[in-house]
């Protein structure tokens, strides 16, 4: 169900991409189903007004950034 | 700045590990109480400082009784995979002195005994120094 909600975030999140990168490069994003709340200096912020507008619930928070931030683990704790 | 001070009784083989309390943020819970959602007990585990792991993370399974929903999706990779994508939750980690909000992702952390692992995230924030003849190290923020 997560991913469902996901998903949909993820979906909105690349159909307006390109709108995104040029207007708020770098800042944060927060999104809920097919809505484009706002973007946020940090994502701290971002964060704080999806709990904030929509409770807990499944939002999208993500930087606005041409490649995707990766978590690496290097120390192979992380059995992946 | 606060800080704390651990003497491991074998801190080569068993790295530097801490006691934490992993929770909701300040946002979450209001957003329960405003629901009427009764706030959780912070999970207790054991973390280990990982200066090889960029993001914070805990075990699979870990946050199941807080009740969270995530906040994004992170590409995680290691040794053996690259870019998986994993939904990531907003919590409270709380350490001896202080505590810190930050994203992390469950992942299966197969045999060890590590609850999860504090980042460099977290650790961009801090000092830490590391002693290895008198087998203790300090975190200051």
């Amino acid at each position: 169900m997560e991913q469902q909600h996901l998903t949909q975030e993820l979906a909105t999140f690349e159909a307006n991409r390109e709108n995104l990168l040029g207007t708020a490069l770098n800042k944060y994003v927060l999104i809920h189903g097919t809505e484009i709340v706002g973007t946020y200096d940090t994502e701290h912020d971002a964060i704080q007004q999806g709990y904030r507008q929509f409770g807990n619930v499944p939002f999208l928070v993500r930087r606005i950034s041409p490649v995707q931030d990766v978590a690496n683990y290097l120390s192979g704790i992380v059995a992946i | 700045m606060p800080s704390f001070h651990v003497e491991s009784a074998d801190l080569w083989n068993d790295g530097p590990l801490i006691e934490v309390r992993i929770g909701l943020t300040t946002a979450a819970e209001a957003a329960n109480n405003a629901a009427g959602t009764p706030i959780p007990t912070p999970v207790r585990g054991t973390a280990m400082v990982d200066t090889g792991a960029s993001h914070s993370a805990v075990r699979a399974g870990l946050l199941g009784p807080l009740g969270l929903h995530p906040v994004g999706v992170t590409q995680v990779s290691t040794p053996t995979s690259a870019n998986v994508p994993l939904p990531n939750y907003a919590v409270r980690i709380t350490l001896p002195q202080g505590w810190i909000d930050t994203t992390v992702c469950e992942v299966p952390m197969g045999g060890q005994n590590i609850d999860a692992l504090i980042g460099r995230d977290v650790l961009q924030h801090g000092i830490l120094i590391y002693q290895g003849p008198t087998m203790q190290f300090t975190l200051s923020f």
